[in-house]
């Protein structure tokens, strides 16, 4: 049941916008919880490193006096990776393309992030 | 962690064969008199060196009393997995006090030559003998440090994770997982 909510909560985030490419939902340990991901995209890999990355960029965040993290953005040759905390159990992970318009994403992502926090 | 495996490979690679530690059980009784005065010579040497004494400042006498404990018991206690367990664990308390590594390796150089004196004292009307007891200790001694070494090592690399994971808030947990995620990759 929790699961194919979680599905569906990701299926429409990925409807939501042509620029979203995959996105998934982990624990902060970096075991996958649900995922919408492209097929040869290792799932374990893909969580313990979103959830590295956030637990990272909580540090981070902390230390150079940013307060609390809403997000974390990395942005590569093919785009972009966006993660964020889903509750204090969870983190989303975001795939979206080179040319992504990043505002819409971003509310899209939070509006996911709060479903998926009343969830787990 | 396989202790008695460990234990195994520091034997054979040291050469510590049976023959050799009954022989170091052997004569035992002859060295054991001679530990204490080589316990003294050592702390005098370590305290004269600047970069030692900073762990030994207020310590001395229970060291001392350690130390001999230790020296001993390679002349008394078998050689056995109980104690290659508790010699890993002398290197661990050694990283936790941040002793550096290479000080073992001294430490245990300047033992060996004390020992050697004693033993041609003791054996030198006697070539045959005098050459295997000291080949045993050699083998002792080298036995002795590959294991505080092995110890070494993992706690070293134990300590650093520990600090790496403090510092970038990644749990233990996680850290697993991303272990064995990229192990599953590695033999698939
Ligand atoms: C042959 C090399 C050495 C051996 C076999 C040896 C053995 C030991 C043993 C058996 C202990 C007690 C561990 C326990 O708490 O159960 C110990 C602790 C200690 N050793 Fe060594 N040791 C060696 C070399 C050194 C050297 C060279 C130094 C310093 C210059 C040193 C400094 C210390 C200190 C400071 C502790 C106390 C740690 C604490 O606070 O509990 N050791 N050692």
């Amino acid at each position: 049941m929790r699961s194919e909510m979680l599905s569906s909560i990701l299926s429409d985030l990925n409807g939501s916008s042509a620029d979203i490419e995959a996105s998934a939902v982990l624990s902060t340990d970096g075991l996958m919880i649900a995922s919408m991901l492209p097929s040869g995209m290792d799932e374990d890999r893909v969580g313990a490193m979103s959830a590295a990355m956030l637990s990272l960029g909580d540090r981070t965040s902390e230390e150079l006096a940013r307060g609390a993290l809403e997000q974390v953005l990395i942005k590569g040759d093919h785009g972009y990776i966006l993660m964020t905390h889903a509750g204090k159990d969870a983190v989303i992970t975001v795939l979206a393309k080179p040319n992504a318009r990043l505002g819409l994403i971003f509310l899209d992502v939070r509006r996911a992030a709060e479903n998926i926090a009343k969830i787990i | 962690m396989d202790l008695i495996k460990i234990n195994r490979y520091c034997k054979q690679f040291c050469d510590l064969t049976l023959e050799k530690e009954q022989l170091i059980q052997t004569i035992g009784p002859d060295l054991l008199p001679y530990l204490p005065a080589i316990t003294e010579a050592f702390y005098t040497h370590l305290l004269a060196i600047d970069d030692a004494v900073v762990f030994l400042e207020g310590r001395v006498d229970s060291l001392k009393k350690t130390h001999l404990d230790w020296l001993s018991s390679l002349f008394t206690k078998n050689l056995d997995d109980d104690f290659a367990a508790h010699l890993y664990h002398v290197g661990a308390v050694h990283v936790r006090v941040e002793l550096p590594a290479d000080f073992v390796t001294g430490a245990i150089t300047f033992l060996h030559q004390k020992l050697i004196h004693v033993v041609v004292y003791l054996y030198g009307n006697d070539s045959v003998k005098l050459l295997n007891v000291l080949q045993a200790i050699n083998s002792l001694f080298g036995y002795n440090l590959q294991l505080m070494q092995l110890s070494y090592q993992q706690s070293m690399v134990t300590a650093e994770l520990a600090r790496f994971l403090d510092i970038t808030g990644i749990s233990h947990k996680l850290f697993s997982n991303m272990v064995a995620a990229y192990d599953k990759q590695a033999t698939t």
